[in-house]
């Protein structure tokens, strides 16, 4: 978690642009109007000219007391800005987290079922395209004939339900095209194992099988990589919403980046690591629940 | 209540167990031994149609109680499996769902057959049978995972889960194998006395002569696809028709001191056609003829009977 915060605050210093002066020139850029010393005031207001080290624990000592800061850019709190922020990116990579495992768990098992049947070559097509296409790419393509040929959506981003349809479409569709086949993979998995034989000899029913037991070892592996594509769709947040118009804390760090907001930036990273952390916690305490090899210590076989 | 008729047995073109007939009555055991790779699990897996994708019958049937299994739907032979015929495998634990308890597996063996028992009735009978196998505290074995007992008790419980529902037949995949060999001797013994209890006929596939000497009232020699040589254990042991029935009690540890003799050579490769004895090759007693054909069933008395040109005599022994 540290380490994070201290990786991110370090790039961003190391990055061109000097918030300072952005600051001062206005959104604009003009640079020379402004005076060095105008700058260099700025600079010891804010603290910047003091070493990058001191820089950093100040920051950090603050960020514990729950202070992450006042942005430079707007001059409002980090926190509240990013309060008012939160709440659509979350909605968005949940509702994406939703279609997507509502694509790639039934698709994968299908796949896995009817290893090289129609289902499956269906669904190696849809992730070869889907692993292949940038997500900016597909964002433009969508605008384009949903928003500019069709007219359904307005190419300025939508408000609401309706707002969400593009964005959660172009963030489901990537991860949804990998997590199909590592689902697929999983179920393969579980299929091999002896187990399945085992219950085969005792006559088990096959639909029993499978989703009393196939699906529930195949379970695990799937909700570890659902947590890791949860990191992946905040990261992705940056570029769908700045494209889709989506009030989040991607289009925020967007802007943050361009006024060279380190302030804002910084509380950005740490609340986006926060989030990708809580929600890998909650899994690895539900695999206590769904595996008694977790729960009661043992190494297993 | 068993017969097995002319079985072949292929994977893809590749053709594993070849031309198997043997017959099984109720409360016979019957050991089948062989190297490694000779079709001996392919068989008994064919035995209750569960050779997966990979695996065909491509000839022959397999009577069970009057009716051929090889002609039946999946949903028939499923009502079978686990019922009327069960099968213990070399690694029992490794045959259970390792997220789901004992208890669970016992429940849903008994629930899956047509009958319906209560989670208690289950726990009930599963404890007396485990009583019976001499396990200790079964109520806590039905709690546990499989990971959490030993091999030892795993296999029993691998056992026990077989048993349960009072198979006619039951098929064992070297069931002792993977124990060490004091618990191997308590297991062959609980086989043996469940046998007594409950007349099943038993089909124990193993690669040690010592384990069928110990269990078995038949034995069944299989060497590369077909079964060379059947017989009472007694008779099979002390008068060996086939040379390489004779081959492998040679190899047997006696324990004193007496060098083992191996076998020379290897067991031959399945995907090329044989033409004559498949044992020729590495047959010491083999003739011109051996390598013309595949021999021909020659009986002795007892319905012991032999596949060579050329049977060792008794006077040779």
């Amino acid at each position: 978690m540290i380490g994070i915060t201290f990786l991110s605050f370090a790039l961003m210093h190391i990055g061109p642009g000097d918030p300072a002066e952005k600051y001062l020139a206005g959104g604009d850029g003009n640079k020379g109007m402004v005076s060095e010393e105008a700058i260099a005031a700025q600079r010891e207001k804010w603290g910047l000219d003091k070493p990058f080290l001191e820089q950093y624990f100040t920051w950090l000592g603050n960020a514990f007391r729950g202070d992450l800061g006042t942005s430079y850019s707007t001059g409002r709190p980090v926190l509240s800005e990013l309060m008012s922020k939160i709440g659509p990116t979350v909605i968005l990579s949940v509702a994406s987290m939703f279609v997507i495992l509502l694509i790639s768990i039934p698709l994968g098992i299908l796949s896995a079922l009817y290893k090289d049947g129609v289902i499956d070559n269906f669904c190696r097509v849809f992730s070869f395209f889907g692993i292949s296409l940038p997500s900016f790419l597909v964002s433009l393509l969508l605008l384009y004939v949903f928003g500019v040929q069709l007219n359904w959506f307005s190419i300025m981003g939508e408000g609401g339900i309706k707002g969400l349809i593009l964005p959660v479409a172009v963030l489901a569709f990537q991860s949804a095209a990998k997590l199909t086949r590592q689902v697929r993979a999983a179920v393969l998995e579980e299929l091999n194992k002896p187990y399945v034989r085992g219950a085969m000899a005792r006559g088990i029913k096959k639909s029993r099988i499978l989703f009393h037991h196939v699906l529930r070892n195949a379970m695990m592996p799937i909700l570890t990589l659902s947590g890791i594509y949860f990191g992946v769709l905040l990261g992705g947040a940056c570029v769908v919403e700045s494209i889709f118009s989506w009030q989040g804390l991607g289009q925020l760090a967007v802007s943050a980046v361009k006024s060279s907001d380190y302030l804002l930036l910084q509380g950005i990273v740490l609340w986006i690591a926060v989030l990708y952390l809580v929600v890998n916690f909650a899994i690895d305490a539900s695999y206590a629940l769904l595996d008694p090899r977790v729960r009661k210590g043992a190494s297993g076989k | 209540m068993l017969q097995v008729n002319k079985l072949c047995v292929s994977y893809g073109k590749i053709p594993v167990v070849q031309d198997v007939s043997l017959h099984l009555k109720a409360g016979e055991i019957a050991g089948l031994v062989g190297e490694s790779g000779c079709g001996k699990s392919t068989l008994l897996r064919a035995l209750m149609m569960l050779n997966g994708d990979t695996a065909h019958v491509t000839g022959g049937s397999i009577l069970f109680l009057g009716q051929d299994l090889v002609q039946m739907n999946e949903e028939a032979l499923r009502q079978l499996r686990g019922d009327q015929i069960s099968m213990i495998f070399q690694d029992c634990g490794e045959a259970c769902d390792p997220v789901k308890t004992i208890g669970y597996q016992f429940w849903e063996t008994m629930n899956s057959h047509g009958k319906k028992y209560s989670k208690r009735e289950c726990n009930a009978q599963a404890s007396d049978l485990l009583r019976q196998l001499r396990m200790p505290e079964p109520e806590r074995i039905l709690k546990s995972y499989p990971f959490e007992l030993s091999g030892g008790m795993n296999q029993r419980v691998g056992i026990a889960l077989a048993m349960i529902n009072h198979p006619k037949l039951l098929l064992a995949d070297e069931p002792t194998s993977a124990l060490d060999v004091t618990v191997q001797m308590q297991v062959l013994r609980q086989l043996h006395d469940l046998r007594n209890t409950y007349q099943t006929a038993m089909l124990i596939v193993t690669h040690s002569m010592g384990v069928a000497a110990q269990l078995c009232d038949l034995i069944g020699v299989m060497y590369a696809g077909h079964l060379v040589e059947w017989g009472p254990c007694g008779d099979v042991l002390a008068h060996p028709a086939h040379p390489y029935t004779k081959a492998l009690i040679g190899a047997i540890p006696q324990g004193d001191g007496q060098d083992l003799v191996g076998i020379p050579g290897r067991t031959p490769d399945f995907s090329q056609e044989m033409i004559g004895c498949p044992y020729g090759p590495r047959c010491p007693y083999a003739a011109e003829d051996c390598h013309r054909e595949m021999p021909a069933e020659q009986t002795r008395p007892n319905g012991h009977w032999v596949r060579c040109c050329h049977p060792l005599d008794q006077e040779e022994l």
